[in-house]
């Protein structure tokens, strides 16, 4: 076997990957402090996708500033729904949050295919072909650069969010145990808000890459809902840093199982991949082996 | 007193939100009854499955384009029968496509269908037309299972892909090519051709080195065009529905694999066009004849200043498929029965795709291909 052929889908895995990583960190933050899955995540990921393609296709808004306007528009859905939805049942029992996670999404799809469509968009005009970087035998488009170069500025920023600023504190401190961060004054309210708008803007900005590398469909958030939601478990649930690596080498993997196997076992494989993790780690592969304090216990 | 003025006022709500509920059913009632009012005994219902808004909807709106040319044919010709057509819209859901078709049968009370949008569609229809003996002439559906399973009742002016699987390994051996790949749709339709260029590769010296599926819905073919592109194919069939095989083409061109790419109607499709751009550039394929000489010239123009495109056979054969149907209506009647028997008897029909009579099979005889290639967006025939 060709060492070029790997490498290709090895990088194809890693962008893909960083895809996985930025929705899966969603999943990760907010199960942090609320301890419920947030299963509208993968449609607010298809949101932002829409909210891109009205920006650079129909407003014709250069990139960076279309890539602002998606995570900062389900940066804010997130936490409307947050406010209007979830703060209300919150009180009650954890089923009740996870039955209105289940509605948004539904509620996000019925919306998208209302207005759009279920034909397929796509940001490209005709005539926008990404050129291709050659390095040896290995061929990378500025499309997949930019998913990789965005998403290492985002992690970047994430890693300063988490671990020099009063909210990153906070959020750790309300992830660990909600009435001792009350105890000591911090705003758990205001916390968990601000850990859904995270969630979401990490979702929007995910969703505006993916519209440059593939087609934009009310269903799209599906299957990249259940790949994150895979990547999120891999690497612990709760731990923002264990979804990055689970979302890598879910890509990474995927990617592998799909050029050496076929197409054909792809989803099968990460769907069994979840099922495997859960029997073998349940804490994910992430999850330190002893005096495990909480979710957020490792940074 | 105040759970009983909460109380009232909820059952203040259940009553007006009720009256609002009963109000809009009258209005609707109001509204589709005269859908249902009697038809004069002229105007003969016939009933088509497209898809308007689910992934092939391109197709379907192309098959309407040319039937309502039909239904202005039809409207002004001497025959004292005119048509009333019903369009469904299966979305290209075969469970969709059955409910459409069961409504059309038992409320609409069509005695044909012409043109359904997807073979999957077409051999879930037609076991359900064969038990209500309602006739169908359909005009895209190319799978070869149609002309055992589509049934005695099952008609169509589009040839099997049996036929093009031949003219498509004939076409690359022709440009002298050895080796191929096959990414085909997981579908009736994909596996149909996919059998088809499988086998006449094997009867024609050419060798298929790869068949790999492209599931409906698949967004990322990065690894299988990295698995293609390990294979060294010098042709890939492309036999994947429209959305598929413009991602399949585009991300082919951001991997910087240059490789020679043949198929069928699909490749004929704006959603190829809008989701490859620049990158369909020399994509091959070959479609079932779109008819020569005066007629087919004179239907090109009117299509042209119609809405302002080319006709591609998958406008001409639907508008043939719908003429030849009124043209049996006319000569037998139209009761169902009448319809299947003209149906099973014509020979010879001179529609603007060529001249059409169908085997026992209720395929076409003597199907002909056309070629095209696409030079920039746009394609032509070679």
């Amino acid at each position: 076997m060709h060492i070029d052929f790997l490498l290709d889908l090895v990088l194809i895995g890693l962008t893909s990957g960083c895809l996985y990583s930025l929705v899966a960190l969603g999943y990760s933050i907010v199960y942090g402090v609320v301890g419920v899955i947030n299963f509208s995540h993968g449609e607010v990921y298809a949101f932002g996708a829409y909210v891109g393609y009205v920006s650079i296709v129909m407003l014709g808004l250069p990139l960076p500033l279309a890539f602002l306007l998606s995570a900062v528009s389900t940066g804010c859905l997130a936490l409307m729904a947050e406010r209007l939805l979830f703060r209300p049942l919150s009180s009650g029992q954890n089923l009740s949050l996870l039955v209105a996670h289940i509605g948004l999404s539904v509620a996000i799809r019925s919306v998208l295919a209302l207005v759009w469509g279920e034909r397929f968009r796509t940001y490209r005009t005709p005539n926008a072909v990404s050129e291709v970087l050659r390095v040896g035998g290995v061929a990378l488009s500025l499309h997949h650069l930019l998913v990789l170069a965005a998403t290492a500025l985002l992690g970047l920023g994430l890693w300063a969010l988490l671990s020099h600023s009063r909210f990153g504190r906070a959020l750790r401190a309300v992830s660990q145990g909600r009435d001792a961060a009350a105890a000591k004054g911090l705003p758990v309210v205001g916390t968990i808000a601000g850990a859904y708008a995270l969630g979401g803007f990490l979702a929007g900005a995910a969703g505006v890459l993916a519209g440059h590398l593939t087609e934009l469909t009310p269903q799209m958030g599906v299957l990249m809902g259940v790949k994150a939601f895979t990547a999120s478990v891999l690497g612990g649930i709760g731990r923002p840093w264990g979804a990055v690596v689970g979302g890598l080498v879910v890509g990474v993997l995927e990617a592998l199982v799909g050029g050496l196997v076929g197409g054909a076992f792809r989803e099968a494989f990460v769907f069994g991949l979840l099922a495997v993790v859960l029997l073998a780690f349940p804490r994910g592969i992430m999850a330190p082996r002893s005096g495990d304090r909480g979710r957020w216990s490792q940074k | 007193m105040m759970s009983e003025s909460r109380n009232r006022r909820r059952r203040r709500y259940l009553v007006a939100g009720l009256a609002i509920a009963v109000a809009g059913a009258i209005v609707l009632l109001l509204y589709v009854a005269p859908w249902s009012a009697s038809r004069p005994a002229t105007h003969v219902p016939v009933g088509t499955i497209l898809d308007l808004s689910g992934p092939a909807a391109s197709f379907g709106e192309m098959q309407l384009q040319g039937m309502r040319l039909a239904l202005e044919d039809i409207a002004t010709s001497s025959c004292p029968y005119k048509i009333d057509l019903i369009v469904e819209d299966s979305r290209l859901d075969p469970k969709l496509a059955l409910a459409a078709a069961g409504k059309l049968f038992d409320s609409d009370k069509v005695v044909a269908l012409s043109s359904i949008t997807g073979s999957s569609m077409a051999l879930t229809v037609a076991p359900a037309a064969k038990r209500a003996h309602v006739p169908i002439v359909d005009s895209l559906s190319s799978s070869p299972a149609l002309s055992h399973d589509g049934g005695d009742f099952y008609f169509r002016v589009q040839p099997p892909d049996t036929y093009a699987g031949v003219y498509l390994v004939r076409w690359a051996r022709e440009l002298g090519m050895r080796t191929s790949a096959v990414v085909y749709a997981d579908s009736d339709w994909g596996q149909g051709l996919r059998d088809a260029i499988v086998d006449a590769a094997g009867k024609e010296g050419l060798t298929v080195i790869l068949r790999e599926p492209a599931k409906p819905g698949d967004v990322d073919f990065r690894a299988l065009l990295a698995r293609v592109n390990a294979a060294h194919p010098e042709v890939v069939y492309l036999v994947a529905h429209p959305q598929e095989a413009g991602l399949f083409i585009k991300q082919a061109a951001e991997a910087g694999l240059r490789m020679r790419i043949m198929g069928s109607d699909s490749l004929s499709t704006e959603e190829v066009r809008t989701a490859a751009g620049r990158a369909v550039d020399g994509v091959m394929f070959a479609l079932s004849a779109a008819g020569s000489g005066s007629a087919a010239e004179r239907f090109q123009s009117r299509f042209q200043s119609r809405y302002g495109t080319q006709a591609s056979a998958n406008s001409i054969k639907p508008y043939d498929a719908l003429m030849l149907l009124h043209h049996v209506v006319c000569t037998t009647g139209p009761s169902p029965a009448a319809i299947r028997s003209g149906l099973r008897q014509l020979k010879g029909y001179k529609g603007i795709s060529g001249v059409i009579s169908f085997d026992e099979h209720g395929d076409p005889v003597m199907p002909e291909y056309d070629r095209f290639v696409y030079k920039g967006t746009s394609y032509a025939r070679m």
